[in-house]
């Protein structure tokens, strides 16, 4: 095998990786007990809720998702309508774990409306990374397999969530790597092992082995549009419940593999430190934030600096000559003025820009297929530069600030600006919105009636006894 | 960083047509050939990685994930979805490290083609020569990428770049986009951890068998409109997960000359890096009848690659199929270099154990100078009363151009590893079988005999 002698000799071993320990046992050990000791009823009231509401959102994207035309095939092709435990969220089919999760993180990841956790400020900068399009999908599936209540499955997302979260910070997944597919199915895992009540030595063992089965999937596929793309998360959902699976059978990972996969082959180190610094007392759940746009995460400051521009100068298409947009570096690599795919849209400020400008809205309907034949939108968005302003840079990760500029074709120049996007910790909103977020995906597939009812079981569902109360609300009835 | 990367030129192009073009009629008789040797080879190591209790509870897993099981798990009763039926075959290939590759790439397309084809062929009621046709087109345009691929240190080929093999039979197969398979492909490679094997980590058996799963994923997400970006290969194999694609080599004497002609076939059921020490000693003791308390010591000197599988004291039958002392002391006890001689009973033979601390191996710098063309290794044995043997071996038994296993080796090998799994008579039948898959109209005659 190639790398065998160069790993012996090779100045990664050095003393920039670790050896895997914190303290006397080791961080992954140190995570597991963290894992399988955790239960519902001792948790801090807005973990609660945060739980809650990551549930109810992701379930809402997967909805929103699960319509499109490919996700629709790949659920056919991995479900079939009756005779398996899992739910294949908005068709009326069924499945095993192991595909609904596939099928389900796929959906989920569709839209790119999914919510993430943001790495605290600090040095070294870390990206964001979108645990729960993995995480929910596992343990969902698994939860109804396993018959859980309410509450392991609400747990099972707060320990999951924690230890994606915290391999994310605890290494740098390489820039060129889309990180879906990657670290969160370790989470996907931990979740499927928390349902399936493992051991701390069984939840060692699938922390181990989930990362083994981490992708390295390429960003450039988002840039342009890759379709694929959507099925990292699939995959890793699939990975982490594969791994709980594998833990059981008695397969085995490397003593280190988190060393090895996060400090080595997709990241250039990792810190076990990290890994469990404050394990139990900051739940990293609470610090997810929701997204109102379904773009990456990076341009929603220019839209709300655009929503904000509107509100004061009510500007019709017309009146527009050009528009400039100053933001942070990673926003401004967003620049795309003719996305060819609705995935490429989700990757373009100007896109987005131009949608406030011409349809006043940013919502799903403006990132769908269809609306990339919107004339006017994409006569605006040709006009749309999207800049770096370094001293924007210079205050991430603490404020990502953007400003838009519109120059009329009178001559006149208007303009807005907004230090962040809403959503997050630090702009937090209230649960209604989350709720009116939900309400326009499920509503088109659930009904009003229905989409109401898993409002109200997510909101309540650590009351709740068999999972499958919930699961049985999330595909359509009606046909 | 939106926009397009220039395209380098129309490598692949030219990979996707040698993969389309391929025909019994028009592809030379010695290539077809070849495709049935690996075909028996590796359905034998399938055959034989299925009498492991951990491959059986995982092919079961399988099994029961399954939506259409129209797919056989070879070696057992079940039938699974394709794409688990390709996980259960590629996990069980590499269980005992008994699987062909090749000396050029480091890594085995033929695993990845025949775990991905043999369950969408069945899935699409596909003749036996049509199947044969695409096997090869897979170990092609695989190893082609491999050969144009440097991995990053640190990264294990399995679940790497021979996951393009199978995406291509699985797409032929399935009647796919070619180029847009294997582009969508690339990005569900894994981060293998090359640590894993010498470890004895088992997680490293189920890279092969996710890699041969993500094959038939792909060509099924192709034909169901998923799209990928238009240069996965380079993104993935020259940035992502290896450090440089060079893209001339994937296409030299391509027409011409043809990999699978390259192949290796092993003798020995442990990693190919063991085999040229492994011949030396055998050599050695082919000349000279010794106990092993006879010896003093023993120095191996052979290439990096080899040198670093050097644990003395391996913990479990997968990391001994990674270990020179282990291998060497357990021929020398036991004359074995089967299946059972790294078996867990094996490892806790203290004859072996103590004799393995004995064996000393060492880089050696003229010797990589020659690799990857030769596979060299020298061994010296020191004996208690001063003599010394020494034995250097250029390649190891069982490569194309040195030794190679005859027919008449490889259906012995076949049928010993299959008896394990299945009735000797059936494995008679099944192989048959495999030397006439052209006659079969529809694969599922064939995989039939494959079943328990």
């Amino acid at each position: 095998m190639p790398g065998y002698d160069l790993i012996i000799r090779s100045p990664l071993k050095g003393p920039l990786v670790h050896d895997g320990q914190h303290g006397k046992k080791s961080a992954t050990r140190v995570l597991a007990e963290y894992a399988t000791s955790i239960e519902w009823n001792n948790l801090p009231p807005e973990v609660m809720e945060h739980s809650r509401r990551i549930l109810l959102d992701t379930i809402g994207v997967t909805l929103g998702g699960s319509a499109e035309s490919e996700a629709t095939a790949l659920a056919h092709r991995l479900g079939r309508p009756d005779g398996k435990p899992s739910t294949l969220i908005g068709h009326r089919l069924r499945a095993s774990p192991l595909n609904a999760a596939l099928t389900n993180g796929t959906a989920a990841c569709w839209m790119d409306f999914d919510s993430g956790h943001r790495p605290p400020p600090g040095k070294p900068l870390l990206p964001a990374a979108h645990p729960p399009i993995h995480l929910i999908p596992a343990a969902l599936a698994m939860a109804e397999a396993k018959a859980s209540s309410g509450k392991e499955l609400l747990a099972a997302l707060v320990v999951g969530y924690d230890a994606g979260a915290r391999i994310g910070m605890a290494s740098r997944v390489r820039a060129e790597i889309h990180c879906h597919g990657t670290h969160h199915n370790v989470a996907a895992g931990v979740a499927a092992a928390h349902i399936m009540k493992y051991s701390t030595e069984q939840m060692e063992s699938t922390i181990g082995l989930a990362a083994h089965l981490a992708l390295m999937p390429s960003f450039e596929n988002a840039y342009q549009g890759g379709t694929v793309r959507n099925t990292y998360a699939g995959v890793g959902a699939a990975a982490g419940i594969l791994a709980a699976e594998l833990a059981l059978i008695g397969f085995i990972p490397e003593k280190d593999a988190l060393g090895s996969v996060y400090g080595e082959v997709i990241s250039p180190w990792f810190d076990p430190d990290r890994l469990v610094d404050d394990l139990g007392k900051r739940f990293e759940i609470t610090q997810g934030f929701i997204k109102l746009y379904p773009m990456c995460r990076f341009g929603h400051p220019a839209i709300e600096a655009t929503q904000k521009l509107i509100q004061q100068y009510p500007l019709s298409p017309d009146e527009i000559e050009r528009v400039e947009v100053h933001t942070f570096d990673w926003a401004a690599t967003l620049n795309e003025r003719n996305p060819k795919t609705d995935l490429a849209a989700k990757f373009s400020v100007p896109w987005a820009v131009a949608c406030i400008l011409v349809r006043r809205s940013a919502g799903p309907d403006e990132f769908r297929t269809q609306a990339l034949e919107d004339k006017e939108v994409r006569a605006v968005a040709g006009r749309v530069a999207v800049r770096e302003d370094p001293r924007y840079s210079a205050m991430t990760p603490f404020k990502r600030p953007a400003r838009v500029s519109v120059h009329t074709k009178n001559g006149k120049v208007f303009q807005a600006e907004v230090e962040r996007s809403s959503g997050g910790p630090d702009a937090p909103i209230p649960r209604e919105k989350v709720i009116e977020k939900f309400r326009l995906l499920a509503d088109p597939v659930l009904g009003l009636k229905q989409s109401t009812a898993v409002v109200e079981k997510v909101m309540h569902l650590e009351e709740e006894p068999d999972i499958r109360e919930l699961t049985r609300l999330i595909v359509p009835t009606h046909i | 960083m939106s926009g397009e990367k220039p395209v380098i030129n129309d490598y692949l192009d030219r990979l996707v047509d040698l993969a389309t073009s391929i025909s019994l009629e028009r592809t030379p008789s010695t290539v077809v050939r070849e495709g049935k040797r690996t075909l028996i080879d590796t359905a034998g190591t399938i055959l034989n990685g299925m009498a492991n209790v951990q491959v059986q509870a995982l092919a079961k897993k399988m099994a029961e994930a399954s939506i259409s099981p129209y797919s056989t798990i070879l070696g057992s009763n079940l039938m699974a979805d394709a794409m688990w039926a390709a996980f259960s075959h590629g996990t069980a290939g590499v269980w005992h490290e008994f699987e062909t590759g090749n000396r050029f790439i480091e890594g085995s397309p033929a695993l990845y083609s025949i775990s991905a084809g043999l369950p969408v062929a069945e899935r699409e009621r596909i003749s036996g020569k049509r199947l044969l046709e695409t096997l090869i087109a897979g170990y092609e345009v695989g190893a082609r990428v491999g050969l144009a691929t440097t991995l990053r240190p640190g990264i294990d080929p399995h679940g790497s770049w021979p996951i393009v093999a199978g995406a291509v039979t699985a797409g032929l197969l399935s009647g796919t986009d070619l180029r847009k398979t294997i582009n969508l492909v690339t990005s569900l490679n894994l981060a293998s951890s090359s640590h894993a094997a010498p470890e004895g980590a088992t997680i490293r058996n189920v890279y092969a068998g996710f890699g041969s799963a993500m094959g038939v994923l792909a060509a099924d997400l192709a034909k169901d409109g998923f799209s990928a970006e238009r240069n996965g290969v380079t993104t993935i194999f020259g940035t992502i997960a290896g450090v440089f694609f060079d893209f001339e080599k994937a296409l030299e004497e391509i027409g011409d000359r043809w990999e699978i002609e390259r192949s290796f076939y092993k003798p020995y059921a442990c990693s190919r890096h063991i085999h040229p020490a492994l011949d030396g000693l055998i050599a050695i003791l082919r000349n000279r009848e010794l106990h092993p308390n006879d010896i003093e010591r023993i120095e191996v000197f052979t290439y990096g690659m080899a040198s670093s599988l050097n644990r003395i004291l391996p913990q479990n039958p997968l990391s001994a199929r990674f270990s020179i002392p282990y291998t060497l002391a357990a021929y020398l006890v036991a004359k074995d270099v089967g299946v059972s001689a790294h078996q867990e009973e094996a490892l806790h033979n203290p004859e072996i154990q103590e004799l393995s601390t004995k064996i000393i191996v060492q880089e050696d710098q003229e010797i990589n100078g020659r690799t990857p063309h030769e596979r060299p290794a020298r061994v010296r044995f020191y004996l208690k009363g001063g003599e010394l043997l020494e034995q250097s071996v250029e390649l190891p038994r069982g490569e194309f151009d040195h030794q190679p296993l005859s027919d008449e080796e490889l259906n012995a090998k076949f049928l010993k590893l299959a008896s394990e799994t299945v009735r000797r008579q059936q494995a008679e039948a099944l192989l048959d079988r495999l030397w006439h898959i052209e006659l079969a109209s529809d694969i599922r005659e064939v995989m039939t005999s494959g079943r328990l």
